[in-house]
């Protein structure tokens, strides 16, 4: 459920403020609410609406973003908070046509069914190769990205592809979820 | 009272740890306190559920030079600034080696991303009888810093819970830092168990924190922290009265710990767990622990 109460008190609202931040590699200063989530920011004023909302309550992970190179669910942070930071989010992980490693692993191994789930998994699974993650730690590290749809075998064996892992875990024999 | 839209909620971000506690003391004095905004994990969520009742923040994501990290002192004591988050002290070796049970229940806060964002002091300022650090902390004997314009004053987290959800600390002060102090005995005196639908994403049913210390065959001194238990995290005095000088877990001793515990902690039925399903869980974990942490 998006839980967005924009509309029901503009009376009230507060002057914007200027927050600057560096985003997928550029350098950009707003003019926001200092309180407004950053994942409504990205969305709606800088349309880039590759993040998504799941839950809208830091669950699913639809929503994560890399803030200094760090997993964080863009809905649980306040765009003041961005202030001085570096921002990386799905559209910023292609080199321009040539796709990141663990978004070429998602294509190969059939790692998105209706792809809500897709970019969050995607950004936390980034950081994973960038920390040069081992494969083991697959389940444990992407639990806070939720999937509705695949059953998590097909993900967990393209973000192993990605991490180099050839004995990538495609038909896991327990099948628990991640 | 209504709840507070995102975009009614006014924010302000100091960039010097005077400056953050200049504003907190101008607006206690006006009755107008701000609330510290740490990593924002409980906070937003209250927010974005419509549950907001403060519409002045304090952010303190500009003071992570002066609050974030933490630093092992001297005398083996571990100090955690307020801004240090989970994923910060869970790179750490010596935590890993010294204080697993923090470890333990820091790598069982919420998944990645929270731990990313979070804080200690925000699990302790928040209060949640459900918390996973916090009672990990209170069985280390950790003690809070709070920090106003006025100067620095610690109080035990023993002493730190007042009630459901509040706590010692002034409208003027902030935590700026937990310690913890150097540990008395072996890590294998340690233990941790959170319970809850599933290890990650899951709010704690019922868990236990402890440190149990043995002197030969019996044990001398406990900490028994107990978490969605009652109004607040604490420590089960009769219990830890109780468990002084056992040797044995036969059955009339196993009895008598179940009766301290009933006179301790009186659970409650609500959504997550029955108060039923709560103590005896929680009478079997204090068994676990005893058997765990007895030298062989
Ligand atoms: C999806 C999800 C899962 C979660 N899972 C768990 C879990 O498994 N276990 C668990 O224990 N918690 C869990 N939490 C709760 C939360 O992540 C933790 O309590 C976290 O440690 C809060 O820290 P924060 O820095 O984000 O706090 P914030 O939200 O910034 O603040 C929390 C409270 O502390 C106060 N505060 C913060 N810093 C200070 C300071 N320096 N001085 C004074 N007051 C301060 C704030 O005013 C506020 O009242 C979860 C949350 C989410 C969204
Ligand atoms: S939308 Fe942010 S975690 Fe679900
Ligand atoms: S592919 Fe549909 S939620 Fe994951």
């Amino acid at each position: 459920m998006t839980v967005s109460h924009a509309h029901s008190h503009l009376a009230d609202a507060v002057p914007p403020q200027r927050v600057s931040f560096t985003l997928n590699g550029e350098p950009r200063a707003l003019m926001v609410r200092p309180f407004r989530r950053l994942l409504d920011v990205l969305r709606t004023d800088l349309a880039l609406p590759g993040t998504k909302e799941g839950c809208g309550e830091g669950e699913c992970g639809a929503c994560s973003v890399l803030i200094d190179g760090e997993p964080v669910n863009a809905c649980l942070v306040p765009v003041i908070q961005c202030e001085g930071s570096t921002i990386v989010t799905v559209e910023g992980l292609a080199d321009h046509a040539a796709l990141h490693p663990v978004q070429a692993a998602f294509v190969q191994h059939g790692g998105a069914q209706c792809g809500i789930c897709t970019p969050g998994m995607v950004v936390t699974a980034a950081w994973m190769v960038d920390r040069k993650l081992d494969a083991s730690a697959i389940r444990e590290k992407l639990s806070g990205n939720i999937c509705r749809c695949t059953g998590y075998s097909a993900i967990v064996a393209s973000v192993a592809a990605a991490l180099g892992d050839a004995k990538a875990p495609a038909s896991d024999a327990d099948g628990a979820d991640a | 009272m209504s709840s507070i839209a995102h975009s009614a909620v006014r924010v302000s971000r100091p960039t010097s740890l005077a400056e953050a506690l200049d504003q907190l003391a101008d607006a206690a004095v006006r009755d107008a306190p701000l609330r510290p905004l740490a990593g924002g994990t409980d906070i937003m969520v209250e927010a974005n559920h419509g549950g907001l009742r403060q519409r002045d923040f304090l952010d303190l994501s500009g003071l992570k030079a002066a609050l974030g990290g933490f630093t092992w002192a001297h005398d083996g004591s571990l100090r955690i600034g307020a801004m240090c988050t989970y994923a910060t002290l869970l790179a750490d070796a010596r935590s890993h080696a010294e204080l697993p049970i923090l470890m333990q229940a820091a790598g069982l806060v919420g998944a990645t991303q929270i731990q990313a964002r979070g804080t200690f002091a925000g699990n302790v300022e928040n209060g949640s009888p459900a918390a996973d650090a916090a009672p990990a902390l209170l069985a280390l004997d950790a003690v809070v810093h709070l920090q106003s314009s006025r100067g620095e004053r610690t109080v035990p987290l023993e002493a730190y819970y007042t009630g459901y959800r509040s706590t010692a600390r002034r409208a003027d002060e902030l935590i700026s830092a937990l310690t913890v102090p150097k540990q008395p005995g072996p890590t294998r005196e340690q233990f941790f168990r959170k319970v809850g639908t599933r290890a990650f994403q899951a709010i704690t049913k019922v868990g236990l924190s402890a440190r149990i210390t043995w002197l030969d065959d019996a044990i001398a001194d406990t900490r028994i922290v107990a978490t969605s238990m009652a109004a607040t995290i604490c420590r089960a005095r009769h219990l830890e009265n109780a468990l002084r000088g056992l040797t044995t877990l036969d059955q009339a001793t196993v009895a008598g710990l179940r009766r301290a515990q009933d006179a301790d902690l009186r659970p409650l039925d609500d959504v997550r767990s029955t108060a039923a399903y709560r103590a005896e869980v929680f009478h079997r974990l204090v068994c676990q622990a005893i058997r765990e942490t007895r030298p062989s």
